[in-house]
């Protein structure tokens, strides 16, 4: 569902929310859009540059593995490479984060179909040790492991929420599901992480 | 009130996504108001949002070294006819990349390139990865072992060992190499190069980490990947590291190599950070400052081990000591919040 989704021509509109924080010190998006009417491989670069650490941070988020999120990152600008002709007047931040997003779900929908072997996640595996008595409040590894270890699709949305910041309303869109859907999810998640973090949380 | 809780979810779902109604909002409030339990499951709720908030949990990538493979992707997609595809029967990760012929050509430009043209030579290669937590040992056709650690992949082209053995590694890797007087074994990892007849040896390049190496066995040739007379000879017991600004420092291998990305579990119980930081350094190959000698003193409990990384063990110990560190300059820097 999502490989025609995000990356056909569907300007997003530049009143994004990302719009309102992002451009402190980095290159403006009209920047790169002149960039890309005067020099296309001048403005991929640049546009790499800029943002292959978010693309590439997004994907890991949902696959947990860094090589394969590094090379789904790298698909995603080949994909936007392809589309330079037709990109209209994107909002590029938020295209390229849309677009990873579509590239993770996408693999793992595609890991799903090939179904026999799917690995055990590494997580399920090998999750860190326990805490030290009550001492290690919390860790980023044991946040990473507890949310891995939800169930998909209510991982996806929580993911999407909670890191990418989408509204359930995009969650909604992007997943084809209904709001309501989200928010169930949603619930469920941060009540099953209720227990899995009990050991880091003081109610 | 039980009946209600389907609702009462949803309100708390909705007031995470900022979409809670004035209505709803007081809804939500008088129901928290009712009960001290409602109250706590509320708080729980709140606070696992807040936890979760805390972690971005993805690791910095290398933009150089992914930009290179990309452009040899697009490459290969110009070129399509010319790519035989590479299937590994047991690894459904594995997949024809041409990465590792374009990498040494590339890997002193600079980022912005003026256009894409394919190189003049392309011929299929091979990758293996290793995902988080995930090693594999193999067997290249040369007899030479290679133990994978995990998040690392490495690449050979596809006509490996009928000329020259050269292999391209990202992260961790320890090889036993087959001996062959004519074709010696070249490893590129990072910004080096290694070269060796028949022997065993340790290359651990996590970007932004300095390369390092640790011979166990033989004789190894050890350089600059672009520049050769940058070079040093090491021999078995002694580790070469290639700093960020190129230059190469040689010592002593004092801790056992290859065991040592299997599983190390360093725990603290009232310990002085000192300690810790000296440890975090010498584990990983990481120089690591703390701006407040005041910091060094306090008492550190807690664990971290080699299968963690550098971000995950620096957020761990900054975390419960109530500082936090960035990566600048080369150094990772510890400081007061």
């Amino acid at each position: 569902m999502k490989e025609s989704g995000i990356l056909s021509p569907q300007p997003q509109p530049a009143t994004s929310k990302a719009n309102e924080y992002l451009y402190d010190m980095s290159p403006s998006n009209e920047h790169f859009h002149a960039l890309l009417r005067k020099d296309e491989s001048q403005f991929m670069a640049a546009l790499f540059k800029e943002f292959f650490p978010l693309a590439c941070k997004t994907i890991y988020r949902f696959v947990q593995d860094m090589p394969m999120a590094e090379d789904l990152a790298q698909d995603v600008f080949i994909k936007i490479w392809n589309r330079r002709h037709s990109l209209g007047d994107v909002f590029f931040k938020a295209y390229v984060q849309k677009a990873a997003i579509n590239m993770a779900l996408d693999h793992i929908d595609k890991k799903k179909r090939q179904g026999a072997h799917t690995e055990l996640s590494p997580l399920e595996e090998q999750l860190p040790a326990a805490p030290i008595s009550g001492n290690l409040r919390e860790t980023s590894a044991q946040i990473e492991a507890a949310i891995g270890q939800l169930p998909e699709k209510c991982r996806e949305i929580f993911i999407l929420s909670r890191y990418e910041e989408l509204s359930y309303k995009e969650i909604a869109s992007t997943l084809n599901i209904s709001v309501k859907t989200v928010e169930n999810q949603m619930i469920t998640a941060l009540k099953k992480l209720r227990v899995s973090l009990k050991d880091y949380l003081t109610s | 009130m039980l009946d209600n809780l389907d609702n009462i979810d949803a309100l708390i779902a909705r007031k995470l996504d900022g979409t809670l109604t004035q209505a709803e909002q007081a809804a939500l409030s008088e129901w928290i108001a009712a009960d001290a339990t409602h109250l706590s499951y509320y708080q729980s709720i709140q606070e696992v949002w807040g936890l979760t908030g805390r972690t971005q949990w993805a690791p910095e990538p290398d933009v150089s070294d992914n930009w290179m493979k990309f452009q040899s992707k697009l490459q290969a997609q110009e070129r399509p006819n010319e790519l035989k595809v590479v299937h590994k029967a047991n690894n459904k990760r594995t997949w024809l990349r041409v990465a590792a012929i374009a990498l040494p050509i590339l890997i002193a430009t600079p980022l912005i390139y003026n256009h894409f043209k394919p190189s003049a030579v392309e011929v299929a290669s091979t990758t293996i990865r290793t995902a988080n937590g995930e090693k594999k040992t193999l067997q290249l056709a040369d007899g030479t072992t290679v133990h994978l650690n995990e998040n690392s992949s490495l690449a050979y082209n596809n006509d490996f060992n009928t000329a020259k053995r050269n292999i391209q590694l990202t992260g961790e890797a320890f090889f036993d190499v087959a001996q062959n007087d004519t074709k010696p074994f070249a490893v590129t990892a990072g910004r080096s190069r290694t070269e060796v007849l028949g022997t065993s040896f340790n290359i651990k390049a996590y970007h932004p980490q300095p390369v390092e190496i640790a011979v166990t066995s033989g004789k190894v040739a050890f350089m600059a990947e672009t520049n050769a007379n940058n070079k040093v000879v090491l021999t078995a017991g002694h580790k070469g590291i290639l700093q960020l600004d190129e230059t190469i420092t040689t010592q002593p291998i004092d801790a056992p190599v290859f065991t040592q990305w299997r599983e190390m579990r360093f725990t603290y119980h009232k310990d002085p950070f000192s300690k810790v930081i000296n440890d975090v350094e010498k584990t990983f190959g990481i120089d690591i400052e703390v701006s407040d000698a005041e910091i060094l003193k306090t008492d550190y409990n807690g664990l971290f081990t080699t299968q963690m990384k550098v971000p995950e063990v620096l957020e761990v110990i900054t975390i419960t000591t109530g500082t936090q560190w960035k990566f600048e300059n080369g150094k990772y820097i510890i400081s007061h919040r």
